[in-house]
């Protein structure tokens, strides 16, 4: 274990305000959807029996390794009907938030409240790769918590949605990316979470599947849903989301209008 | 709630109306409450496991027959043959056959169980449910497995001169019971095992003195003759116990002790503790 001067201390690092907060324009009685207050997230590096080099173990007897703060002290509000953007750069932490929404990575400290079990749709492989599409959308909508009958009443809508009904009995680890993220969007999207959060997966699908996707993304917000949307593509951002939150290197750095939110984002990037 | 100007603060002690507080570990009824809402996703992620086991090789499931009779192929050359227990035990093949494939299933019930969070790691970082369903839905697919076994054991001991009796319709219901046991220590375990990985070093070796401790491949009674304590306390650990039970059942007398059945029945009660640790674990499986 790492010696005490390597542990990181939640909140020791001098307080670094946003560029900018500027607060969503919803009616005054709106309701909060998902609640996030000053959360913290760490991976301890050295916990778990994770690989560790030898170089990693002579830097952190000189204490130079630390735990991975993958969120440090991230706050904000979503609410009804919002769809919101997460973006910035690769490590900064988005994944890690929405694992963290989803209950699925525990804080270090802070709170998160939500109105629902949020659900994740990300870019990982089916629950069992080798089974078929068929399979694998009876497994995943029951792993969501729908039960036989409400599948059997929904599984042609998932079907139809992903456009794969000529495959559906092939295994699954046959098809592509692409095919694969259509077929886990129709099921993630078949249990009607009330509070929906898409990381990445649709960059991997085609035109039309986009086009699809976002049809549905729309529809499960106006279904007073909360939908929040992580992606590297800006167009995504600023053409499905009215709000936009910046986190750049575990910390909120802006969150307001998603056009405001990217142009900033895009004027660090060129800055490099 | 109502102030748009700034951003809505959290009252720690009155979460918001209708929100309720996200990775907090929800309370025992919840939990079993939950766990058993989603009983079919444990039901259909062992089956299809049990679909593809077998796969990836061209003997495919006869893997499944012909591994532990590999085992036993072996012990009875060391054992049998080498240490001549083949002369002391009647019937030593049906006698080793029965130790080998009933005791395979306690250990790959208990070795499935431990890998069963900390091996889905995937899983556990995209998809929310209680994370007890894993260590029980790898027992269920172990189970499943096993009976199909014990199916082919009953008919490999009649070739090796046992003779059927109605006693053989205990062997589910104590195959049943060695699982249970098997699959409480297991969760115990599995837990561990997510904080301290090198318990899946350690296991094999575990498993391995289990094994020896557990009479598969010689008679513990007539090893261990002139030691009647320690005899006795090694046949009340579930390994020698369900070992003797099933001899009893499958061989006839003289295999088990009367008080080792009311012992059959206590065991499996580390189900309790089992599903306590794991869910006392909640809601901390995601940083594996």
């Amino acid at each position: 274990m790492a010696g005490s001067e390597d542990v990181y201390t939640i909140g020791s690092e001098a307080p670094v305000e946003p560029d900018l907060i500027q607060p969503p324009d919803v009616p005054a009685d709106t309701p909060v959807t998902v609640a996030v207050e000053d959360l913290y997230v760490i991976y301890k590096i050295t916990a778990g029996g994770r690989q560790v080099t030898r170089r990693d173990r002579a830097a952190m007897k000189r204490g130079r390794v630390q735990d991975v703060v993958a969120l440090k002290g991230v706050s904000f509000s979503l609410y009804h009907g919002q769809t919101v953007g997460v973006v910035g750069g690769n490590g900064s932490g988005k994944s890690t938030l929405l694992r963290a929404i989803g209950g699925l990575t525990p804080a270090a400290s802070g709170r998160i409240y939500t109105n629902s079990q949020a659900a994740l749709l990300g870019v990982h492989s089916a629950l069992l790769p080798g089974l078929s599409g068929r399979e694998n959308i009876e497994l995943g909508c029951l792993a969501m918590g729908l039960t036989p009958r409400d599948i059997e009443e929904r599984y042609q809508g998932i079907v139809e949605f992903s456009g794969l009904e000529q495959f559906i009995d092939l295994p699954m680890n046959t098809y592509s990316s692409g095919m694969g993220a259509r077929l886990r969007f129709a099921i993630s999207t078949a249990a009607r979470p009330k509070i929906m959060m898409v990381d990445e997966a649709l960059a991997v699908g085609d035109t039309k599947f986009r086009e699809k996707s976002r049809a549905r993304i729309e529809e499960m917000r106006g279904d007073a849903g909360t939908v929040i949307l992580v992606s590297h593509n800006m167009a995504d951002i600023t053409d499905m989301c009215s709000r936009a939150i910046w986190i750049d290197r575990g910390r909120l750095r802006a969150d307001g209008p998603a056009d405001v939110v990217v142009e900033m984002y895009q004027a660090q990037q060129r800055r490099g | 709630m109502t102030d748009t100007t700034q951003q809505p603060r959290i009252d720690p002690v009155r979460p918001p109306f209708g929100l309720r507080p996200v990775g907090k570990r929800p309370r025992a009824v919840e939990y079993i409450r939950d766990s058993w809402a989603r009983r079919y996703f444990a039901l259909r992620f062992a089956f299809g496991r049990v679909r593809l086991t077998g796969e990836a090789t061209r003997l495919g499931r006869l893997w499944l027959v012909l591994n532990p009779l590999l085992n036993a192929a072996v012990y009875y050359l060391v054992f049998g043959v080498l240490f001549s227990q083949r002369k002391n035990i009647p019937h030593f093949i049906a006698f080793l056959l029965i130790g080998v494939f009933i005791f395979r299933i306690g250990e790959k019930t208990l070795t499935a169980a431990n890998a069963s969070i900390s091996g889905n790691k995937d899983v556990i970082q995209s998809l929310s449910f209680p994370r007890i369903l894993l260590p029980i839905s790898a027992g269920i697919f172990e189970l499943a497995l096993g009976m199909v076994s014990a199916g082919i054991l009953l008919v490999m001991i009649l070739f090796a001169g046992a003779r059927p009796n109605p006693y053989w319709l205990l062997l589910p219901v104590i195959i049943l019971l060695f699982w249970l046991t098997s699959l409480g220590m297991g969760m115990i375990l599995a837990r561990i095992n997510t904080q301290v990985r090198d318990l899946g070093e350690l296991l094999p070796f575990l498993t391995r003195l289990w094994l020896y401790g557990s009479g598969v491949m010689y008679s513990l009674q007539l090893l261990l003759k002139d030691h009647h304590t320690i005899y006795v306390l090694i046949s009340a650990q579930p390994g020698a116990l369900y070992l003797d039970l099933a001899r009893e059942a499958l061989m006839g007398p003289g295999y088990a002790m009367w008080w080792q059945v009311p012992l059959a029945f206590a065991w499996p009660l580390l189900m309790l503790p089992g599903m306590w640790f794991i869910w006392r674990g909640e809601p901390n499986y995601g940083r594996v």
